[in-house]
């Protein structure tokens, strides 16, 4: 089984944030996992040079406070670890819009912009982990 | 008796008298002369011998007598045939006896007189003689000679010079050759020169040239030269004349020809008529028309001509202008006329009296033009005319003529009428600016400026002010037209358009409503598809962990997720039910509350907030503004945006909320300002009242009460707006309907 050295997930829900990390967990697709409630606090810890992990897999929520979703990706986009990132954009929205602004940020970004509709399971997960290349 | 017999056989006629002047005896040569019969009887007085009619002879016999002495002397009588006879007498007295001597010298005086003519003639016609010895190589000229060469009488002229006195050029040459000819051949000449004087003048002279030959050799040459520069002159003038009279002669030749062309190649039919009535002339034209030749018709009577027989009216309708046109009157008419396919055909037809220089009418000119289309054209517009009429009255269509200057009305039609709710009579004294209502009027006065610039306008929606002063919507579209006086008029084309106006409003109210609906639902769609479904998500999420979970304590931790998960969807359950509540207007309630007042009760309700919070409250809204409302809403409104500025206060300072209230343009506006942390607008402005937007990450915070404050503020027609700066303090103006 492959799995990725760090994973972030940015959401203000804890019930998502326990499930997802709980479903990595079982997967076993990485064993590092960094979790954030809005977009602000990940891009605290991105820009501050002194940590050591920077994830390149994010998952990440739309809807949240004092930054969102698509905020958090364009403040992100300035710092230099953007350019290997693989953004994964967690959604409970099936609106054709919001699929849209996806390719839009995926087409005006260098690095990779996806969605990953809800619910997140374990094929999903694992799926994810044979995409993502491995260090 | 001798004596007798001498003087009878005298050859000339000599008479004898005695002392008492009776004749003694004459010479025949005498009665052959005299013609005086020869009688025998004794004591014939001499007056019976003489010549007739001779009477100063009578005198000069008789004076004789008593001066006895020779008297000499001329007298002329008339022969029968009218010629007349000089005779010269003598009377001699000798002895008491007179001898007369007559003599006939009629010849001599003839060859005096014609000597003396020569030279007056010579004078007067200014012919100069000359004469050259061909010889002696002498020449003499005339005293006349002389002055027609301008030169003195002692001048001395030789053959050389002579030439010399013609012009140069030709007549130089012409002389030369001439006097060349006649002294080497002897040929007489007779030219016309012109020769320079010795005072430098030109004159025309003709130069003759006689040859008296001797052995056929020219011996010597008589000639004249006569000034004839004056008739030369004259002559040339008269050439000159000569030549303006065939050149005028010549122009008028060719005008003739030029009106004869013209009157034969125009379209008109032009014809003279004499003062009978009889057709002299007629052109080309006229006659192709009716297919007829010229001697079918000239010296007819005109109405008897073909053209005319289409009927006996029209004949006498020409007979009686034509009696018109013959007194001197200028008759036109349009008349019927036969073509050559007997058809009746219109023409344009007059009637010209021509009058002479006693202003008696001398001839008439006829003439005629094909209007047949535009005869039938006037037909036609006629009925086009009428056409529109009807069109114009049953139109549904306001129609209004305006002059495009003065703007008053010159014509209308009913449905115009039955719009502005005026008669004719009213209109046609009223101008266009006049039904035109006041707030429109500049806009109007545009159109024209338009109008008459690109000839049209429209359409627009414009008002007219109807007889009630009420307003009238209308659709109008302005045409420029000239008319063919030049004056410039603009035809209107109103619709009344009342009823379409209140069908759009209608339709716009249909349409907000809908919009307004139709923007509910995709919310609605969109926090159903969001919101729900990350529920439903998390409660797939965990129950497929419970399915992986084996340690029991973990799967009890799930459980409890679960159950919060619940809670949370039946939250949102209800939030979302509360939104559709006030969205369907179910429970509306409306009631007229006072503001200030359900501010206060507002603030009692969260006393308790406040107390804890250290907030302070500045409730400056006055006691007198009451404002219609559904309370329920104002309630959940105030509560909201107050416990907003609390929850949202900044850190480091106590809150403190200002409210103020006033009114503005049919709104009562509330606001309610406070010092709190603020918001970036400028990034979260289009988010703020949106549904689960939270923006400073407190956990209390659930993103549905601005959301759910909009929702009511929208369902009583009113608005809301933010206005903040981070770390100042936020402001929300509230705008209550006074119209709700």
């Amino acid at each position: 089984m492959k799995t990725i050295n760090a994973i972030c997930l940015i959401d203000d829900d804890p019930i998502t944030i326990f499930s997802v990390k709980k479903l990595i967990e079982v997967t076993k697709i990485s064993n590092c996992i960094l979790t954030f409630s809005n977009g602000q606090e990940a891009l605290n810890y991105y820009q501050n040079t002194s940590n050591e992990v920077f994830p390149e897999l994010i998952l990440l929520d739309l809807n949240m406070p004092i930054i969102d979703g698509w905020e958090f990706i364009d403040a992100f986009s300035q710092l230099p670890i953007s350019k290997k990132a693989l953004i994964y954009i967690l959604t409970s929205s099936i609106n054709p819009e919001d699929i849209q602004k996806v390719k839009i940020y995926n087409n005006k970004y260098p690095f990779s912009v996806k969605h990953l509709i809800k619910p997140v399971t374990k094929d999903k997960l694992s799926a994810l982990a044979a995409i993502v290349p491995s260090e | 008796m001798t004596n007798l017999l001498i003087i009878k056989q005298c050859p000339t006629p000599m008479a004898l008298l005695d002392k008492d002047l009776h004749l003694i005896g004459a010479s025949d040569a005498w009665y052959k002369f005299t013609k005086a019969p020869m009688e025998n009887a004794p004591k014939i007085p001499f007056t019976d011998i003489l010549p007739k009619g001779t009477r100063s002879l009578v005198n000069a016999v008789r004076e004789s007598k008593e001066k006895s002495r020779v008297i000499e002397g001329e007298d002329y009588n008339y022969q029968p045939e009218g010629k007349i006879q000089w005779i010269y007498y003598k009377i001699q007295p000798s002895d008491n006896e007179f001898i007369i001597y007559l003599n006939d010298i009629t010849s001599e005086k003839e060859n005096l007189k014609t000597k003396i003519f020569l030279e007056e003639t010579s004078k007067v016609a200014q012919i100069g003689n000359w004469f050259y010895d061909v010889k002696n190589d002498l020449l003499e000229w005339t005293v006349v000679t002389k002055k027609i060469c301008d030169v003195s009488q002692d001048y001395v002229p030789t053959l050389e010079k002579f030439l010399q006195f013609f012009k140069e050029g030709k007549h130089v040459e012409q002389a030369l050759k001439n006097i060349n000819s006649a002294i080497n051949k002897g040929n007489d000449f007779d030219l016309e020169l012109q020769i320079l004087t010795a005072k430098g003048e030109e004159k025309w002279v003709r130069f003759r040239g006689h040859v008296e030959k001797a052995k056929d050799k020219a011996v010597k040459i008589y000639g004249t030269l006569q000034n004839i520069d004056p008739q030369k002159t004259t002559e040339l003038q008269l050439a000159l004349q000569e030549k303006q009279i065939k050149s005028s002669k010549r122009a008028l030749a060719e005008n003739k020809q030029a009106f004869k062309s013209i009157f034969n190649s125009t379209f008109q039919f032009t014809g003279f008529l004499n003062i009978k009535g009889r057709l002299v002339d007629i052109n080309e034209p006229a006659l192709n028309f009716g297919g007829i030749e010229t001697e079918d018709v000239i010296n007819k009577y005109f109405w008897d001509t073909y053209w005319w027989q289409g009927s006996i009216k029209e004949q006498k309708k020409l007979k009686k202008n034509f009696k018109k046109a013959i007194r001197g009157e200028f008759v036109r008419y349009e008349a019927k006329i036969l073509d050559k396919n007997n058809n009746k055909v219109y023409v344009d037809f007059s009637l010209k009296p021509v009058l002479d220089h006693k202003k008696r009418v001398s001839f008439l000119i006829a003439e005629g033009r094909v209007i047949q289309e535009m005869v039938e054209a006037r037909k036609k517009l006629k009925e086009s005319e009428k056409l529109h009429r009807t069109l114009l009255e049953l139109s549904p269509t306001g129609l209004a003529l305006n002059d495009a200057m003065s703007g008053e009305f010159l014509d209308m039609n009913n449905s115009f009428k039955q719009s502005t709710g005026y008669s004719s009579n009213e209109l046609l004294k009223m101008t266009h600016l006049d039904v035109i209502p006041k707030t429109d009027k500049n806009k109007e006065l545009r159109v024209l400026k338009e109008v008459l610039n690109q000839g049209k306008y429209g359409p627009y929606e414009g008002h007219y002010l109807n007889k009630n002063k009420q307003l009238v919507p209308t659709l109008i579209t302005r045409v420029l037209i000239t008319n063919s006086t030049g004056r410039k008029l603009i035809w209107s084309v109103i619709q009344d358009i009342t009823h379409i106006k209140e069908k759009e409003e209608e339709l716009l109210e249909v349409i907000n409503v809908a919009s307004e609906q139709n923007n509910r639902l995709l919310n609605f769609a969109h926090i159903v598809s969001h919101n729900l479904r990350s529920h439903a998500s998390n409660f797939s999420m965990l129950i497929e962990l419970l399915g992986v979970e084996e340690d029991v304590f973990k799967k009890v931790e799930i459980i409890d997720m679960l159950n919060s998960a619940s809670g949370n969807m039946l939250e949102t359950i209800s939030n979302l039910n509360e939104i559709i509540a006030i969205n369907t207007n179910l429970n509306i309630k409306t009631e007229t509350v006072n503001l200030k007042a359900e501010i206060d009760e507002a603030f009692t309700n969260i006393s308790e907030l406040i107390k804890n919070s250290f907030a302070e409250v500045e409730n400056n809204v006055p006691e007198d503004i009451d404002i219609k409302v559904v309370k329920a809403y104002l309630e959940s409104i105030l509560l909201n945006i107050f416990t907003n500025a609390i929850k949202y206060k900044a850190p480091n300072r106590y809150p403190v909320i200002k409210i103020n209230a006033e009114q503005i343009k049919g709104f009562t506006v509330l606001s309610v300002e406070d010092n709190g942390r603020g918001i970036d607008l400028e990034k979260h402005g289009h988010k703020l009242f949106g549904m689960y937007k939270t923006f400073h990450g407190n956990s209390d915070a659930r993103g549905i009460g601005l959301f759910i404050t909009k929702n009511q503020i929208d369902a009583m027609k009113g608005k809301i707006e933010a206005e903040s700066e981070i770390d100042k303090g936020t402001k929300f103006k509230i705008y209550f309907n006074e119209n709700y």
